[in-house]
């Protein structure tokens, strides 16, 4: 637990309104019947939502506390002990991401304009990064933004837009200045998805989702004051965006992958498997992976809560939770054995960390947390082998990777 | 044992490719889903290609099952003909052209997970009672199939069979039940040894042709290194597939003993196990984004390889087989796992 930085009293406010909220013989939302989680979350996150919540970080006016971000993991602690979660999987995108970049870099015309709706749920929100030939290199990105007559016309395409059907709002990075050198010629704009010039469409992926989207612009518009922060200074945005990420999922992984641990413990003693020595020393290495990630992330946040930004030590955060995850729930297969081959079970409803506090241990639970959580975890917000360049470049200050000619 | 006659007639497995490679290309594209290609299955019935692992050398089917798993072709090569039409041989049932898989049952004639049942015509059951093994040739439409999909979306359905319908049953040996179950296992390997194998292709392909940061992928060291480790692992199953093929095909010509089969079989697999984790995890990785949607290449070959590792017998399973046979040889497991090595001129 943490126990610097809180605000007094803050914990024991949050305790009581879970006591007074759920059910005394609540097992989570996990336990409820698949069709129910998904009321129950939308619900959940009204009644959160009014209290405020959601984002304990942010000044009362627009919806949240005036807290801290210690505060924001005190809540993430508690609910997690209660076994509900906090905000919907969009609020990853609205909330942690755009929100929070709103609360910092956005005038006080845009904050009282965004965040409040974002808290009630009339806005949805998607982050347009990624381009066909953009991945893990963002900077070269080229969906291009030209300011004319108070509007900015948008041309370009985004790919892996995740919820990009389901969002009402957009905020993109697009490079407003071709002459710039790359990292300086780029600007953060938010665009409403409603619009001839944006089009959406759906990618299907090897799971049979479509969450992730292909979003194309052509000439599509915002009024010329939708910019976060300055024009052609979107690069220093988008890294304190990333800061906002990092920080709050390192402190706050550790609190789900706990609960997502004792689940394996569960699953580990169901199928017989506690007297296999192979298993055993496979989970009692990730519970100590799981206490140094606790003692990190708690490190990282304090360092984001004194300084507002992170330093690379992010990278090493999100390069260790996510091999971590890999092992975990390969872990959970293995003892699984051939009833893997089957998907037996409801799917978990988010498709980020772990599956909800209470679900049964099927199979599909655990394949969906192995197949399309953990094997993407070092793929997206960066790759572990972009994570790794980082830790050498910038934490260790070795050279940059040399660039090899044909002839070497 | 013999390991020198495992080469295969490169125009016999030029034409495998061929015929594959044909299909593949007019083919509509992969859905989420496979189902079982009754025109292709109909070309390789007349090419004589469902009858090969009856009919030619083991090392030759190997090339065959390989083939279709580099092409993703959805035909139930393995099941239909080195599983039931090896079972019905050793009953001596009488085997036509129709399409067959094999079910597994217990007791109560329950087998939970059939490949392909749902889609077959006949199935031909395996079935332990009275301290004895039969095998059963029912059409489809005498046996009760619930249909389901394993993790590469193929039919994986669950069978059960009336016992009063395999009445009608022959009786085998423990040790046909035996092999079968090691068959199973080894066919998994070899099918999973093709798909690796075209995965590390793809990867070498991907990472060569996609640039970022002004330059191939291939040009990172990072990315050198996934794309290293699984072809070494690649080239590890390879090596440990086709030594289990060569024991195989020396166990039917009564050259080796069950033991020796499933030590090998037990090897190949537990090679499969590791190369699996490795390779899949390092394809995706080195592909990105790129590689988790559907209509990529990848996933018809990455998914399969992940349900076919579990088939016949988990990692689990086949990891501590290995340890058991490792224990169970005293004091010298080296030729326990490797075989004697016996040299010219010299007597161990």
């Amino acid at each position: 637990m943490t126990s610097t930085g809180e605000t007094p009293g803050f914990r024991e406010e949050v305790r009581a309104f879970l006591r007074a909220e759920l059910p005394a013989d609540w097992q989570g939302v996990g336990a409820l019947p698949a069709p129910e989680r998904a009321e129950f979350v939308a619900r959940w996150r009204k009644i959160a939502g009014s209290r405020g919540y959601l984002a304990v970080a942010w000044p009362e006016a627009y919806g949240g506390r005036g807290l801290t971000k210690v505060d924001h993991l005190v809540v993430v602690e508690e609910f997690s002990r209660a076994r509900v979660p906090v905000g919907t999987p969009g609020d990853t995108v609205s909330i942690k991401m755009l929100g929070n970049t709103v609360n910092k870099w956005g005038t006080p015309e845009q904050k009282a304009r965004i965040l409040p709706r974002i808290i009630s749920g009339e806005d949805v929100w998607c982050q347009g990064y990624s381009e066909p030939e953009s991945g893990s290199d963002l900077s070269s990105l080229r969906t291009k933004a030209v300011l004319r007559e108070g509007e900015w016309h948008i041309d370009g395409q985004k790919i892996w837009t995740s919820n990009a059907a389901g969002a009402n709002w957009m905020f993109a990075l697009t490079r407003t200045n071709p002459d710039a050198p790359r990292t300086q010629g780029i600007t953060m704009l938010i665009l409403p998805m409603d619009q001839p010039g944006v089009e959406v469409r759906p990618i299907e992926m090897l799971s049979g989702g479509r969450d992730f989207c292909e979003v194309f612009f052509t000439d599509a518009r915002t009024p010329a004051e939708n910019v976060i922060g300055a024009v052609d200074d979107g690069w220093t945005v988008a890294n304190s965006l990333l800061s906002h990420e990092r920080g709050e999922e390192a402190a706050v992984n550790p609190v789900l992958f706990g609960l997502e641990l004792a689940r394996l413990l569960d699953l580990v003693r169901e199928r017989g498997a506690e007297r296999n020595p192979a298993v055993r020393a496979r989970v009692a290495a990730a519970y100590s992976e799981l206490l140094v990630m606790k003692a990190m992330g708690d490190r990282i946040l304090a360092s984001y809560v004194r300084g507002g930004t992170l330093g690379p030590e992010a990278s090493v955060a999100k390069l260790y939770w996510s091999e971590y995850h890999q092992r975990l729930s390969a872990i959970a297969v293995d003892v699984l054995g051939s009833d893997a081959l089957v998907w037996e079970g409801d799917l978990p409803m988010r498709w980020f960390r772990a599956d909800d506090p209470g679900a049964p241990n099927t199979s599909a639970s655990w394949l969906a947390v192995h197949l399309q959580n953990s094997l993407a975890g070092t793929v997206y917000a960066g790759t572990s082998q972009i994570q790794r360049n980082i830790i050498a470049e910038r934490a260790l200050g070795l050279p940059r990777e040399p660039r090899v000619t044909k002839e070497g | 044992m013999t390991g020198s006659d495992t080469a295969v007639d490169p125009e016999l497995a030029a034409l495998f490719d061929k015929v594959l490679a044909d299909w593949r290309a007019a083919r509509p594209s992969a859905g989420a889903t496979l189902d079982l290609d009754r025109t292709l299955w109909g070309q390789l019935t007349e090419l004589g290609l469902t009858r090969l692992a009856r009919e030619a050398d083991w090392p030759t089917f190997a090339e065959l099952l390989r083939a279709a798993a580099r092409h993703a072709a959805p035909v139930p090569l393995a099941e239909h003909d080195a599983l039931a039409g090896w079972a019905l041989g050793t009953a001596g049932i009488e085997a036509d052209d129709q399409v067959r898989t094999l079910a597994r049952l217990d007791s109560a004639g329950l087998d939970p997970a059939v490949p392909w049942a749902s889609q077959a015509d006949r199935i031909v059951g395996l079935w332990p009672a009275d301290g004895s093994w039969f095998v059963a040739d029912l059409a489809a439409s005498e046996v009760t199939i619930v249909a389901g999909r394993d993790l590469a979306g193929a039919p994986r359905d669950r069978v059960s069979i009336d016992p009063v319908a395999l009445r009608r049953s022959v009786s085998v040996s423990a040790e046909v039940a035996t092999a079968l179950g090691l068959r199973g296992a080894l066919v998994r390997a070899v099918q999973a040894s093709g798909a690796i194998e075209r995965i590390v292709d793809l990867c070498v392909r991907h990472v060569t042709e996609r640039h970022q940061f002004g330059r191939p992928l291939a040009r990172f060291q990072a990315v050198q290194h996934l794309v290293a480790d699984a072809a070494a692992e690649a080239t590890l199953l390879t090596a440990a597939t086709d030594a289990a093929v060569a024991v195989a095909a020396a166990y039917d010509s009564s050259q080796a003993t069950l033991a020796e089969l499933e030590r090998a079989v037990a090897v190949a697999r537990s090679v499969l196990g590791v190369s699996a984790d490795v390779v899949v995890r390092n394809a995706h990785q080195v592909h990105g984004a790129i590689g988790t949607t559907l209509e990529h290449p990848l996933q018809e070959l990455t998914r399969p390889v992940l349900a076919w590792r579990s088939d016949y017998g988990s990692v689990r399973h086949w990891d501590r087989r290995v340890a058991e046979i490792v224990a169970s040889a005293g004091t010298d497991p080296w030729s326990a796992l490797i075989g004697r090595i016996e040299h010219e001129g010299e007597t161990r």
